[in-house]
């Protein structure tokens, strides 16, 4: 009895070996998404809750995030709602492709719509899940949404096409505002 | 000598503790990297996100390569991606070969194919085209089919250039496909890519 303790301890801490191996592969995976979006806004970190305008992406000015589409003018927000509710506001396109998505912290999509729903013109008011802003009251529910985590990316799409060209897409592009409303 | 032997033990443990760490997260590097998933789905040569799987409910090593390898992609309500890089054989792209990608119009909004460097960035070129769609491809006398030369030398007609890279690859992306192209989805609705040279 007694010279089965030894094995008996060092079973348990090869057990405990392995399950720290499969904690920190699932660590690993889980955090990967996390560091690679804090990597990104970083790069944006004097810009938060505020659009930025891409160019179309080319060989020389897209070389940061992987995989971008050549035929689409990007623009982003970086938002952080700790303290404010955003208002997003613009015009959407009427003859090409046009969306606005949202991703949360973990680089995943929660949200999207695109110019097939959304006609002329969007206002819509992103909140944390769960806020019960006085900002948001009396506002559709449609037009509001909520974030899974308080950092998150908006993405817009305008796909650069012969109805609009890069010129007349820029305009729309930059016609995004951004109002920061009291939480 | 006791107390030695006590200090040997413990090390010996940080040690296997500290090598569990770095096996663990070691592999989690490795399988990101690899671009294996349980969520992937293989038609031909084209890989794409399994029927009954999305980007956002994928498993957490799905949602990691996105992350790494083509963050903020949209869900299939959307956009349906695939991607490749190799030809319909199976054999990797090399870029300094030449291929050609024969296709019919693909039925969605808006339809592209996009050819990435080895790091998944656009390709310099001296004609500053990264990828064709529906509208600036040239159609075959047909008007639904079309082939695009995938070529480091210059082509005269739909050239789309892989030059000064070490590897390549495509992407198509399908973005709001009608219903009968989601379900529809065959080797045979995929373009084909030959190598010529």
């Amino acid at each position: 009895m007694a010279a089965a303790k030894p094995l008996i301890k060092k079973g348990i801490f090869a057990l405990a070996l392995v399950v720290i191996a499969v904690t920190f592969y699932y660590l690993t995976i889980w955090a990967t998404p996390y560091y690679v979006q804090n990597k990104f806004a970083s790069k944006s970190a004097d810009y938060i809750n505020t659009p930025r305008f891409g160019d179309q992406p080319n060989a020389e000015n897209s070389r940061v995030i992987p995989l971008p589409n050549p035929d689409f003018l990007y623009s982003t927000i970086n938002y952080d709602l700790k303290e404010n509710v955003l208002k997003i506001s613009g015009i959407v396109p009427d003859s090409t492709y046009w969306s606005i998505s949202a991703y949360q912290e973990n680089t995943t999509n929660y949200f999207v719509e695109n110019e097939e729903k959304v006609k002329a013109k969007f206002e819509y008011y992103l909140a944390p899940e769960g806020s019960t802003s006085e900002a948001l009251k009396n506002i559709p529910k449609e037009k509001i949404i909520y974030s899974p985590t308080s950092k998150g990316l908006i993405l817009f799409r305008y796909l650069v096409s012969k109805a609009y060209p890069v010129k007349e897409l820029s305009e729309l592009q930059h016609g995004v505002t951004v109002e920061k409303l009291a939480k | 000598m006791a107390l030695n032997q006590k200090v040997k033990k413990i090390a010996l443990g940080l040690g296997l503790i500290l090598l569990a760490i770095i096996l663990g997260s070691g592999i989690g590097i490795y399988n990101i990297s690899s671009g294996k998933s349980d969520s992937q789905r293989t038609i031909g040569n084209w890989k794409t996100v399994d029927k009954d799987k999305d980007l956002n409910t994928a498993d957490l090593l799905t949602i990691a390569q996105v992350a790494v390898y083509g963050p903020y992609a949209l869900t299939k309500k959307e956009v349906i991606y695939l991607s490749t890089n190799t030809d319909s054989e199976g054999n990797e792209l090399d870029p300094k070969a030449d291929y050609v990608i024969t296709g019919k119009k693909l039925d969605a909004k808006y339809w592209s194919i996009t050819a990435y460097d080895e790091n998944g960035f656009l390709i310099k070129n001296p004609i500053n085209k990264y990828s064709y769609n529906l509208e600036d491809v040239k159609y075959q006398a047909d008007s639904i089919s079309y082939k695009i030369n995938l070529s480091g030398t210059e082509k005269t007609e739909n050239w789309l250039p892989i030059n000064n890279v070490k590897k390549t690859s495509l992407i198509i992306r399908l973005y709001l496909p009608s219903d009968k192209l989601r379900e529809n989805l065959t080797i045979h609705t995929l373009p084909v890519i030959e190598k010529v040279k």
